[in-house]
């Protein structure tokens, strides 16, 4: 009896100490892989990584699962459009047009080529050898058919809304006809929301046939929340991939990602905890993937409110912020601060912005310009994770100019409908951006259920519909410019910063394009044995 | 007997009605709603205002709960917002991985808990009570994830012996099951040990010693098989609480149960799914219920003759 108890003391000693060592182990670091641009210089001269092709004596591995954070609800491209659902699309289905999504550079996908006829007319030569998931050839017809489906897409009704007409003009040329000119037109249908869908296959099966695209992986089997397991499209335009089985497995829990990454059950792992790059970095099997991100995490105003619509409030504030405090404390510093409400890729990015400067006695100068010198009290909403740290923080250096938040903790689907109705005064969450100057829309646009502040100024409208429309580069750069002095001195958001992105991988990986966006592009991915 | 069974299976009538209509009406009382998490981002308020309409959520709560209602007369669950699949379908391609992990679960905790509770309950008052009980109390005290992590950390990452997470082979579930068996354990060796402790002292067992009857065969057979309807109630009640999910569990080894279907569903405001999934679960867990009210009369005789003789109605468990 003595020696079994004994036995069992052991075991649970033994599974303590191993637990103690775990996840703070300090070891020699190991080489990390830097991808991709600084946000410092993004915009113009930066790109990601190229994905490189093992050379054909290399053996790969037959199979490569990938531990995913988010769950993938759905395999229609036009039901959903997020970072969770773009990763597999890209893998499964084809745009017209494709995009380097840290440079902006577009390239050719569905179509060779393209040409516009007019500020408003764009065609399209389809490539002749692309083909369907289904082996149908991808024609003209299955364009015209997949705007004409997507326009009642939840997703993709809203992103089609400009393509006032979209023709076939034989079986490999379309032609797009726009409601008014538009510069990021050629950008925004490079989103995988506009795959390309096959008529056929839709109608044969409407149920499923969504899932039919022209991606160099064809769906084995799809259980929603859970996996996506995909196979090789022999017939790919571009040639076969190098990987035979692709597999895309939900793994919610961040350390149950990584220890499945050490234990080789998957071969690479999506966004590990921060507290835990350490340990890949010590790990001889593994890389740690680092490249600078373009989600930037901001506290926003809501402008309608009656204390937050005080300009000169928000301005105290902006001034009372120290943002790499709370950077450090909300990310471990893994990150770097921002300046202006902007993506660091975005067309019209301004690299030496010069933002409100941390200084108090300013900011106090400003409490009583806004006629709140004796203090005031400030409700900011947060979704529960680790942007209440950054709430949290917030509360402790605006105590230091009178401002007593009261940080309104709730779950995103609430959060999100406090800030539909405005119904918030302050808010604190984050923003991916893309490379389009125009996605300044999304965040001071009218209306624009992402314009969290519910910013309105005339001109900034005035000079996003110009700029829309401003073939002119340097015009163009001047008036995103002007928006973001306006925004400046309007402050409806204080940018915080951005965060940067991490995958552990198995270290004979290749052949992934790392982008800033987090749509990592895995349709190249392989290991080698 | 039958009339009993039929006279449960009738309860369930109302026990649904009223758990639909608390579960509908306390999902629409909630802050956010589904339309928040299905609109684009760059949909328009306005937009988001003609979806709202397009699904429904203009109408009063009562019409929408009424017509939620008039589809399940018709076997209709309803149809899940987020993924478009009929909910019925949802939980059924779960249910599976539950019940696997419940009834995985109740075996860990049988097979540890009883040997226990026998220990501790012959021994009472011992070293070896003391320590069972010890053992026990840490069964409970640990925290589902921390078992969870420390077991993949030993098992997986360290010894190999066992994959981290996912489902599919035998292999898999054997740390789920250990986490989830680990923290029952507690209320079960203690209801052993306690049960074993009233029968132990009863005369037949001190007759049947002095007849001769070897000690092991007086605890594991008369003793044991006496002490049984308490630990079955707890065991049931057990089983009732796993097939609800584990939900930390689930998240920690990637286990698609129930468990991490409604809690998804629950955060994205999913309403046709959580009240789907949760009318499935109570009529699972009242079934289960019932079959353990019913193993009641196996396992000991009385009750089956108050079956046969009154239809139940004695039964006051």
């Amino acid at each position: 009896m003595k020696r079994k108890f004994a036995a069992l003391m052991s075991v649970i000693l033994l599974a303590g100490s191993l637990a103690g060592c775990g996840g703070g182990q300090k070891a020699p670091a190991q080489p990390v892989q830097e991808s991709g641009m600084d946000p410092g210089n993004t915009g113009e001269t930066t790109t990601a990584a190229p994905a490189e092709l093992p050379s054909a004596d290399v053996k790969v591995k037959e199979t490569v699962i990938v531990g995913i954070k988010a769950q993938i609800t759905s395999m229609d491209v036009q039901s959903v459009s997020n970072v969770a659902h773009n990763i597999p699309y890209k893998l499964t289905h084809a745009t017209l047009v494709t995009m380097n999504l840290d440079t902006g550079e577009i390239l050719p996908d569905l179509a060779e080529s393209w040409e516009w006829v007019d500020d408003v007319t764009i065609e399209f030569k389809l490539r002749q050898d692309a083909k369907f998931h289904n082996g149908e050839p991808v024609t003209a017809q299955d364009v015209v058919f997949t705007f004409e489906r997507g326009r009642d897409g939840i997703a993709s009704g809203n992103k089609m809304k400009p393509a006032k007409e979209v023709t076939a003009v034989d079986d490999h040329t379309v032609r797009m006809v726009l409601e008014t000119p538009n510069v990021d037109w050629l950008d925004t249908i490079s989103l995988p929301v506009f795959s390309i869908l096959s008529q056929k296959a839709l109608v044969d099966d409407p149920e499923k046939g969504y899932e039919i695209g022209a991606g160099p992986y064809m769906v084995k089997e799809f259980v929603s929340k859970d996996y996506l397991s995909l196979t090789r499209f022999e017939e790919y335009m571009d040639g076969p991939v190098p990987t035979k089985n692709l597999t895309l497995r939900y793994i919610p829990e961040a350390s149950a990602r990584l220890i499945a990454l050490q234990t080789g059950e998957i071969d690479l792992c999506q966004d590990p905890d921060t507290i835990e790059l350490d340990t890949i970095k010590a790990d001889p099997n593994l890389t740690l993937v680092e490249f600078p991100g373009t989600t930037c995490q901001f506290f926003a105003f809501n402008c309608k409110d009656q204390v937050t619509g005080n300009k000169k409030l928000r301005q105290a504030i902006a001034c009372a912020v120290n943002k790499q405090d709370i950077m450090d404390a909300t990310i471990n510093g893994y990150g770097t601060v921002a300046s202006s409400f902007w993506g660091p890729t975005q067309y019209g990015y301004i690299e030496d912005f010069e933002t409100w400067p941390y200084d108090l006695d300013q900011a106090r100068e400003l409490m009583k310009e806004a006629g709140l010198e004796n203090g005031v009290d400030l409700e900011i909403t947060v979704a529960s994770g680790a942007r209440v740290i950054s709430a949290e923080v917030l509360q402790a250096q605006l105590k230091e100019i009178g401002v007593n938040v009261v940080i309104n903790e709730v779950d995103s689907a609430a959060l999100t409908s406090i800030t539909n109705e405005a119904r918030h005064q302050g808010l604190v969450y984050g923003l991916g951006f893309n490379t389009a100057g125009d996605e300044a829309r999304r965040v001071y646009g009218d209306g624009s259920s992402t314009n969290r502040s519910h910013y309105h100024n005339d001109r900034v409208i005035e000079l996003m519909d110009l700029a829309v429309q401003e073939f002119d580069e340097a015009a163009r750069k001047e008036y995103y410019k002007e928006i973001q002095e306006i925004a400046k001195d309007d402050i409806p958001v204080i940018p915080l910063y951005y965060e940067r992105n991490y995958w552990g991988v198995n270290k004979n990986t290749g052949g992934v394009t790392w982008y800033g966006n987090s749509n990592v592009d895995l349709s190249t991915v392989y290991v080698t044995e | 007997m039958y009339r009993y069974v039929i006279k449960r299976l009738l309860m369930l009538i109302p026990v649904i009605i009223g758990i639909s209509f608390l579960v509908y009406f306390v999902i629409d009382l909630a802050p956010g709603d589904i339309i928040s998490q299905i609109a684009p981002e760059d949909a328009t308020i306005e937009e988001i205002q003609e979806l709202r309409e397009e699904y429904g959520f203009n109408k009063p709560i009562l019409v929408r709960y009424g017509e939620y209602m008039a589809g399940m007369l018709h076997g209709d669950l309803g149809t899940s917002y987020i993924t478009g699949e009929p909910v019925f379908q949802s939980y059924m391609k779960r249910l599976p991985n539950t019940l696997m992990l419940a009834f995985a679960s109740i075996f860990v905790s049988v097979m540890i808990s009883i040997p226990l509770g026998i220990l501790s309950a012959v021994h009472q008052g011992t070293w070896r009570d003391n320590i069972t009980m010890v053992v026990a109390l840490l069964g409970l005290s640990m925290p589902n994830f921390w078992l969870g992590l420390l077991l993949i950390i030993l098992f997986s990452l360290n010894l190999g012996l066992l994959p981290s997470g996912g489902y599919g082979t035998f292999a898999h579930i054997i740390l789920p099951a250990i986490t989830v068996g680990t923290g029952l354990t507690a209320m079960l060796t203690r209801t052993t040990r306690s049960s074993m402790l009233d029968v132990i002292r009863q005369d037949y067992l001190r007759t049947a010693r002095s007849k001769g009857v070897p000690e092991k065969k007086v605890i594991n057979k008369h003793a044991l098989k006496n002490a049984l309807i308490p630990i079955i109630t707890v065991v049931g009640t057990q089983l009732a609480s796993c097939l609800g999910g584990a939900i930390i569990t689930e998240t920690v080894f990637s286990w698609p149960g129930v468990g991490r279907l409604i809690l998804d569903s629950v955060n994205s405001r999913d309403i046709p799914m959580v009240t789907g999934c949760i009318i499935m679960k109570t009529i699972t867990i009242s079934v289960i219920l019932l079959c353990v009210d019913l193993l009641y009369a196996v396992v000991d005789p009385r009750i089956k003759a108050q079956y046969a003789t009154r239809g139940g109605k004695a039964h006051g468990r």
